[in-house]
């Protein structure tokens, strides 16, 4: 019974709306790499020229000699049954592509969720700050270090830090996700269920050394990632925050007597955060492309590394899985975002 | 007067450019606004991005060093000489009794020897690089084989600075088995401002305690060189080139691909968006679709893939980089064609029964092109760090190119031994490039966009 402007409608077009999405861009995740040149077939031998039959055989076991629709067809058959083959190139050359994807995304997620939080901590009170200030030097400073930190090329940010909080005060590891030998669940019994992030695993596990351990190695990253987000946060937030605060609503909140303090947390802001929402969505293609940035300067086996790995040796099927991979993700979140910021907000439903 | 070249340059861009022609929407208010934040910005970034094209332009002239040449500079910190040591072993040597004395070390693990006591033999040529007149120490080292040295025989070691015409006078050497080194900077006569890397010479003497005999056994001599490297503003980098001049020439190549990115980015997407606002309809609704998911894309991994598979010069690094700004193009002119179709002029014109083409032409892309100098350059950042991105993962541009990113993966892993300016030089620089472009995007953005001028006041 979804009348019109329901939650449940919404969510169910914005679902078919996604089914074309994903299939553009798995459509252009083919054409990059079939159409371009680059033949991944001649990359196996790793620049040396095999023999003619080597080569028609490799061909024939990829499929490659098919022509291209039926190859597109092959194609998508295979990812929409969750086959994405075995890796071709020199690093993985025979390994599940599936698998190496399931081991490395944790990491990943771990950073960005990181990222995520320090944006928000970072960037949601400096927007609240400026616009509720407006034109004094508050204002001008946070929209200045919004501008600024926006265009710090991230992989410069992590090594700033690096270099300061890891080599010269030393207070945080400088690299990589652990220090030590054993991670969190590495032995089979020790934990219930592992998930391949360190900071849930030690919590599994009740280690608190561990967590520590795993925490620390999280800030740099985190604080990497999020600083370079905040400042778009804080844009945003300052943006709705002007808005909000000239809106109808607070100009009679003001009328009532209410204190300033209480009309701009209670009125305003709550107002504010509304469209951050929706924006947050389009975030998500900034964090993953910062991710990988991170994640090489930090020395982080995450999905971007694996990624950087296999385009560096032409790994076409790991390539085609990891791209696919992170395009579903892409999907599915701008969805769950969205359908958020309809429950948030029903006018978006409209 | 003050900023009367400021006013001459108003008055110029005033008589030369028509106030309502696309360039005049965006210069004359930017003229008219006096000594606001915005136009404050908008200067800033004028001043900075002129500086970075003309520092592209001479960069060969600039440049302190060949960006490319190797030194035997490593590592000199930024803002200091560093003492650079040189290591060599001798060339050539003069005929004697001595055996197996070859070209440098022993060879085959064999060691020189001598079996006859008072034979002395020179060697030189020592393949020093004095590179500099600021030589501030020069020693010799030998190492005396200890098991096939006989009893009783020891090396005399004398010094040359000037092709053997004098000699030092001769220290002994016994210790066996382990390097002796001796500074010859106690005794020389010769100033070391006049050191050149041909003229030193060893002599070297078989000796030996009374009436001793048997072998002398020499593994190693060799000369040390220190002096001062030259002064580098930044820096040098793990293989010795100057750190500056590769900034000042990466200049070049950041530019070439920001600006063949963003240019095509431009000639493809705005007529595209521009087409696809006006006509509306089934084509607009395909095009908006795939525009937006490629938008959604991560723009550095689409760019990185399409990198490598179309190869790695800066024309097809900078074409790469297109792929992400098209979709940006499309969905900003679509959506101001999508305005400005609705006013009241286009009504107009359309009524008086003007060309589509017209319409399109002369009525919405000149309103939609105002607003593009703000779009390009914040564009234009955006780019400067994705080409900077891609060189940095190790997709971008090769390697002896001078580029930022580059260079500063490059050096990245030297940080964590402290070596921290190879590194930090280039991303500053970026960071410097970006900011102009940004403040001169947004600054523009408040000037131009009469919707905010509107709140604003």
């Amino acid at each position: 019974m979804a009348r019109d402007g329901s939650l449940l409608a919404y969510v169910l077009t914005r679902i078919v709306l996604a089914v074309p999405m994903l299939l553009i861009l798995l459509t252009a995740v083919f054409v990059i790499l079939r159409i371009l040149p680059g033949d991944p077939v001649l990359a196996l031998w790793g620049g040396r020229t095999p023999p003619q039959s080597a080569i028609d055989s490799a061909r024939q076991q990829l499929g490659l000699d098919q022509p291209l629709i039926v190859q597109y067809f092959t194609y998508l058959r295979n990812i929409f049954t969750g086959n994405f083959g075995l890796s071709i190139g020199e690093l993985y050359r025979g390994q599940s592509v599936w698998n190496q994807i399931a081991i490395r995304f944790p990491a990943t997620v771990e950073i960005a969720i990181g990222g995520m939080t320090v944006a928000c901590l970072v960037g949601i009170p400096l927007g609240v700050l400026a616009g509720s200030n407006r034109d004094k030097p508050v204002d001008l400073a946070v929209r200045l270090f919004g501008t600024i930190i926006w265009v710090i090329p991230i992989f410069w940010l992590g090594l700033v830090l690096q270099l300061v909080f890891g080599v010269w005060l030393q207070w945080l590891p400088a690299n990589g996700r652990w220090s030590g030998a054993d991670a969190p669940c590495s032995a089979p019994s020790s934990c219930l269920f592992r998930t391949g992030m360190y900071t849930v695993d030690s919590l599994i596990e009740g280690n608190l050394t561990h967590f520590v351990n795993a925490v620390a190695h999280l800030v740099l990253p985190s604080l990497t990632l999020g600083l370079v987000l905040s400042g778009f946060f804080a844009k945003t937030v300052r943006a709705n925050m002007l808005r909000t605060i000239s809106a109808d609503f607070t100009e009679a909140a003001r009328a009532r007597g209410i204190p300033r303090r209480a009309i701009v947390y209670r009125h305003a802001f709550k107002n504010a955060l509304v469209p951050v929402v929706t924006v947050l969505g389009l975030q998500f293609a900034i964090l993953f492309a910062g991710a990988v940035l991170t994640e090489k300067t930090f020395s982080i086996e995450g999905i971007g590394i694996l990624l950087l790995n296999s385009v560096t040796s032409k790994d076409m099927t790991m390539i085609q899985g990891v791209v696919v991979f992170y395009a579903t993700i892409i999907v599915v979140i701008s969805l769950v975002i969205d359908v958020l910021g309809a429950m948030i907000d029903p006018r978006i439903r409209l | 007067m003050a900023n009367s070249p400021r006013r001459a340059l108003a008055n110029s861009i005033r008589r030369w450019v028509p106030r309502h022609s696309i360039l005049g929407r965006v210069l004359f208010p930017l003229l008219e606004e006096r000594r606001s934040l915005p136009a404050v910005l908008t200067w800033m970034g004028v001043v900075i991005v002129v500086a970075f094209i003309v520092v592209a332009f001479l960069a060969p002239l600039l440049a302190p060093w060949n960006p490319y040449a190797f030194v035997d500079e490593r590592d000199v910190p930024p803002w200091a000489n560093a003492p650079i040591l040189a290591n060599s072993t001798y060339y050539s040597f003069s005929a004697s009794n001595w055996t197996n004395l070859t070209y440098g070390q022993s060879i085959d693990g064999r060691s020189a020897s001598s079996a006859t006591v008072n034979d002395s033999v020179i060697v030189s040529e020592f393949l020093v690089r004095v590179l500099r007149d600021s030589v501030t120490d020069v020693s010799y080292a030998v190492l005396l084989d200890g098991s096939e040295t006989a009893p009783g025989q020891y090396l005399g070691v004398e010094f040359s600075s000037d092709h053997g015409a004098s000699w030092s006078p001769r220290t002994a050497i016994r210790a066996l088995g382990q390097f002796v080194q001796v500074d010859v900077s106690t005794q020389r006569p010769w100033a070391l401002a006049n050191v050149t890397a041909g003229a030193f010479q060893l002599r070297l003497t078989h000796l030996a305690d009374g009436n001793t005999t048997g072998l002398l056994a020499l593994n190693f001599a060799a000369l040390h060189v220190v002096w001062l490297s030259y002064w580098h503003l930044m820096g040098t980098d793990p293989v010795g080139r100057d750190v500056f001049s590769r900034v000042l020439f990466g200049t070049a190549t950041s530019l070439e691909i920001m600006s063949i990115g963003v240019f095509v980015a431009l000639l493809v997407g705005f007529p595209v968006g521009l087409f696809s606002g006006y006509r509306g309809g089934r084509i607009d609704k395909l095009l908006v679709l795939v525009m937006d998911s490629l938008y959604a894309f991560p723009g550095l991994l689409l760019a990185g893939l399409i990198a490598v598979l179309i190869g790695k010069g800066v024309v097809n690094i900078g074409l790469a980089v297109t792929v992400i700004y098209v979709p940006l193009y499309f969905r900003s002119t679509r959506s101001l064609v999508l305005s400005v179709r609705e006013e009241l002029y286009v009504e107009a014109a359309r009524a008086l029964g003007a060309s589509p083409r017209r319409i399109i032409w002369r009525y919405i892309a000149s309103n939609v092109l105002v607003a593009i100098p703000v779009i390009f350059s914040l564009s234009a950042a955006d780019a400067v760090l994705t080409a900077a991105g891609l060189s940095y993962l190790g997709l971008g541009v090769e390697a002896p190119t001078a580029d930022w990113g580059l260079d500063l993966s490059a050096a990245a892993s030297r940080i964590s031994v402290g070596i921290w300016w190879s590194s930090f030089f280039p991303g500053l620089i970026i960071v410097l490039l970006t900011i102009g472009l940004s403040f001169l995007g947004e600054g523009l953005n408040d000037i131009i966009n009469p919707v905010l001028r509107k709140e604003r006041s």
